[in-house]
């Protein structure tokens, strides 16, 4: 819905659906992702270089351009650290990868290496491999990841039941240009649809006021309440979390305070891991009396001792709780390994009995040697 | 009554946020968020999609081209696949018989082809907007050692670039490369 009679937030709806939304944001992230940070044309001197043309994700001619300093023969490029949009949001320069390419009508040969996150130095050659001048043009790629959620999006997103067709604003509108009568204006403009406009707008933030309230009271939908739900839940805020990544964890949290039966444990453990979830495995035994193997108790199969706390150990693998997950595409090391050993241990520690145990894997084995810091291992 | 879209098509390049909706000033009706999570979409994330796609709009490439050229012949190099800002063909074309739309890629001399756009593309919307190049970058999909240049012209003398012309060549002699597989893309 647009316009006057449909005033921010969007609702998702008839002329602008959910679909809509949902492949705008997936293609704005795809678009983001892979689009260049900037190209930038420069002419390399013999002793200095020019600035021919900049076009950036920061802005476009020579203010946002990169400072040029020449070094025997050779051009570097350093970009701020950062950059501020429009909104004051800051922007981290972290670059990626490096397309150069000469612009000439005789063979010379352009070649670029990254000196940091923000600097590169790029070279002109002949053919003999000597440093030469001319024009080089050259893209530059960020590493910069983009999600659904920063536009709203989320995989749970549908159409709006009662504003989707009709903004509450048109209906009131109406409803006041009945209750005035046929001695009132009904034209769209002039004094009497000025009141009218003002009056059902405000009379629609009174709707919409009372749709939020009922909104707030679950924590998946739930937007000015969502921080008291956090407190509610206990489900703490990680740096780097959307509030769609908030909304799932709570919203997981809340389904196993209604008990955890095996169906709302892995209820919310899906709820929770998303895309990331693959399944779930509970190792029974064929039947009561045929318990698992690594099953341990004493005088039948006993453990070792020191899982012995009086009375012998006992073992058994019915008391484990093995979530198979798996890392999608779109979803980073630092933000997976978030999800799978903090939050999905923070949801399965608190709704699982004390005697049961839980961990995650992978379907393709197991994993070694994971570095906190996303450094290369093994 | 067809629409007219805000502003100039994507490859005019002076976009800004305030051309699809964005404002600094903007914010949820009397500041309130929204109703529905689930339903709605914020002032926040309406402007921070109005600035990224801004920023997107100035570097995503104006065209990628994949081309075959034909010195043998010789004759126009084959166009391969061509990805425009306007449109996307994935089966090949006779660089001097585009379909519309689609540039005219013909052959100069050995190694050496020019690629001819329309000096004013329109949108989905019927939107025109002046095409002024500013950059290229070239490669060659070879398994033998080549390179490639390019130079940038104004075909209608309108003041905008708006034509690129490819040169293929093989390092070890600086001669002409023949019959190669280019792929180019134009800002």
């Amino acid at each position: 819905m647009f316009g006057a009679y449909a005033p921010l937030p969007l609702r998702l709806g008839d002329e602008f659906s959910a679909t809509q939304h949902a492949r705008i944001a997936a293609d704005l992230v795809a678009a983001k992702r892979t689009c260049p940070f900037a190209v930038i044309t420069i002419d390399i001197g013999a002793s200095s270089a020019t600035l021919v043309s900049y076009t950036g994700r920061n802005g476009s001619g020579a203010d946002a351009a990169p400072t040029l300093l020449y070094v025997a023969g050779e051009v570097q490029l350093t970009w701020d650290k950062s950059w501020l949009d429009e909104y004051e949001r800051e922007h981290v320069v972290n670059i990626g990868h490096l397309d150069p390419s000469v612009s000439s009508t005789t063979l010379k040969i352009a070649n670029a290496y990254k000196n940091n996150a923000n600097t590169v130095t790029v070279g002109l050659f002949t053919a003999a491999g000597s440093l030469t001048t001319g024009r080089v043009t050259l893209v530059v790629y960020g590493s910069t990841d983009a999600r659904i959620d920063h536009y709203d999006g989320s995989t749970d997103k549908h159409d709006s039941a009662t504003e989707g067709q009709e903004p509450y604003a048109w209906l009131w509108y109406r409803e006041f240009q009945n209750m005035r009568g046929s001695a009132y204006s009904r034209e769209l403009y002039g004094t009497v649809h000025a009141e009218n406009l003002v009056i059902a707008r405000q009379f629609a933030a009174v709707s919409r006021a009372a749709e939020k309230f009922e909104a707030n009271q679950l924590p998946g939908t739930a937007d000015e309440r969502l921080e008291s739900w956090q407190k509610i839940l206990g489900v703490p805020t990680i740096y780097g979390d959307t509030r769609w990544d908030v909304r799932r964890e709570c919203e997981a949290h809340y389904r196993v305070t209604l008990g955890n039966t095996q169906q709302s444990v892995d209820d919310a453990v899906q709820e929770l891991l998303g895309d990331t979830f693959v399944s779930v495995t509970r190792t029974i035994g064929s039947d009561l009396d045929t318990p698992p193997s690594v099953t341990e108790w004493p005088g039948v199969n006993p453990g070792s001792s020191d899982y012995d706390m009086g009375g012998g150990a006992w073992k058994s693998v019915r008391a484990h709780y093995s979530v198979t997950v798996q890392q999608p595409v779109d979803l980073n090391d630092g933000s997976f390994h978030r999800l799978v050993r903090i939050k999905l241990y923070r949801l399965l520690d608190r709704v699982l009995p004390c005697w049961a145990t839980f961990d995650w894997n992978t379907s393709d084995g197991f994993v070694v040697d994971e570095s906190e810091f996303d450094f290369d291992g093994v | 009554m067809a629409i007219t879209p805000t502003g100039s098509p994507a490859w005019v390049r002076n976009a800004d946020h305030t051309t699809y909706g964005g404002d600094t000033e903007k914010a949820n009706w009397k500041g309130i968020g929204v109703v529905n999570p689930k339903t709605d979409v914020g002032a926040e994330a309406f402007t921070r999609m109005c600035s990224d796609l801004a920023a997107v709009v100035l570097t995503a490439p104006w065209a990628e081209i994949t081309l075959l050229m034909d010195d043998a012949t010789p004759d126009d190099p084959t166009v391969e696949v061509c990805n425009l800002m306007t449109g996307v063909r994935s089966s090949s074309y006779a660089g001097g018989s585009p379909p519309d739309g689609f540039p005219t890629v013909t052959r100069v001399s050995d190694g050496v082809a020019k690629i001819a756009f329309s000096a004013a593309p329109e949108d989905p919307y019927s939107v025109a907007g002046t095409l002024a190049l500013n950059h290229a970058t070239v490669s060659v999909q070879s398994n033998t050692a080549a390179c490639a240049t390019y130079a940038l012209s104004d075909e209608n003398s309108d003041g905008s670039n708006d034509a690129v012309t490819v040169y293929v060549w093989t390092p070890s002699t600086g001669a002409a490369a023949t019959s190669k597989r280019v792929t180019v893309t134009v800002y």
